[in-house]
């Protein structure tokens, strides 16, 4: 099981492998594949719709089966954007992340909007049903610190800047723990073709069904409980 | 007889009135949807109806009808599935007004210029 933690809890060797993995899968095109995948489909049903988080959630897995591929021990890290809100943190040092704002041409201009706050959070982890869960979790809490980190992380293709995983972990983080407080909450279509059961975009053969439990995708997450108990997810 | 056409007249006059401003407001509407034009903190921002021999010419491509422009440049933009508009360039705020949108893009430009500026002041 692989153990996403928050980018301040990587040992010096984790942080090392992680960021050799992003060269690497930038140097064989795949990190510009994905962010011409996310460009594609901007428009379509992974915005504004149920699918947004189960469709992320393959989204993310994929890219890190492709990190992995460069180093198993590899798992995608998180930003908490309540939390880490300054250019100043760890985050953005020129040994980190900072190194690919020059080094890919990214354009950041960190600062550049405002960032959900910890109460927001809170307040969305307290709905009680999908539907009403989801909206709130992708506008304001995911939308703000896209527009926050600026450059091309603010587009349609923001999967090529590498702190995109980050940030989507943390919403895929945010997303496996109000399911766990949540068990049974039914998942709700917001429209024809966003159900439960109908393909993704991209993949024909992959359905929200298929990723509701995150444990079953094999990872957890540092806020989880050691043993996890096993959810009961409809 | 003639005091009943008269008042036939009376009655009819403000119908046909409105029915004037109506065609008035529809043409006007038009012409609006045609090309709305903006000045916003020294930028110019237009939006122009695609005449039927581009969207012909370019049928396939995945274009709007309408055409954003700021200072001459084409802003490429689409439509969420809520009908909200998003520019590619900045798609993380969404609006159902496009030249609302433009200002807001306009706006963060702006910021994200000055904080690259003071970053790197050379």
């Amino acid at each position: 099981m692989g153990l996403r933690k928050n980018y301040r809890n990587l040992t010096n060797a984790e942080r090392g492998r992680f960021i050799q993995a992003l060269y690497h899968v930038k140097s064989t095109g795949l990190i510009d594949q994905f962010a011409n995948m996310h460009a594609t489909h901007f428009f379509m049903n992974i915005h504004r719709s149920s699918h947004f988080l189960p469709w992320h959630r393959e989204f993310l897995i994929r890219f890190e089966r492709a990190l992995q591929a460069h180093h198993p021990d590899v798992t995608i890290p998180y930003w908490n954007s309540t939390v880490d809100t300054s250019p100043s943190d760890p985050l953005w040092d020129n040994s980190f992340l900072g190194q690919f704002n020059a080094a890919w041409n990214l354009g950041r201009a960190l600062g550049s909007a405002i960032l959900p706050t910890p109460q927001q959070v809170e307040t969305n982890q307290g709905r009680s049903t999908y539907d009403a869960f989801w909206p709130e979790l992708e506008n304001p809490i995911h939308n703000r610190p896209h527009v926050w980190v600026g450059g091309v992380m603010a587009g349609t293709a923001s999967p090529g800047d590498p702190v995109f995983w980050l940030h989507h972990c943390w919403i895929d983080l945010l997303w496996a723990r109000w399911q766990l407080e949540h068990p049974g909450a039914p998942f709700v279509s917001s429209l024809a073709g966003a159900g439960l059961n109908d393909p993704l975009m991209e993949w024909p053969d992959r359905t929200p069904a298929d990723v509701l439990d995150h444990h079953a995708l094999g990872y957890t997450y540092d806020i989880e409980p050691i043993e996890p108990p096993r959810a009961v997810f409809t | 007889m003639s005091r009943w056409i008269a008042l036939l007249v009376v009655m009819l006059l403000p119908i046909g009135g409105f029915m004037q401003g109506g065609w008035e407001e529809a043409a006007e509407r038009s012409l609006r949807m045609e090309l709305e034009r903006q000045e916003y903190k020294g930028h110019r921002i237009e939006l122009r109806a695609r005449g039927a021999d581009e969207l012909r010419a370019r049928e396939g491509e995945p274009i709007n009808e309408s055409e954003l422009l700021i200072d001459d440049e084409p802003i490429r933009y689409g439509q969420l599935l809520d009908g909200r508009y998003a520019l590619h360039e900045y798609a993380y705020d969404w609006s159902d007004n496009l030249m609302d949108l433009a200002r807001r893009f306009i706006d963060y430009r702006s910021r994200s210029d000055e904080i690259r500026r003071e970053r790197d002041p050379r």
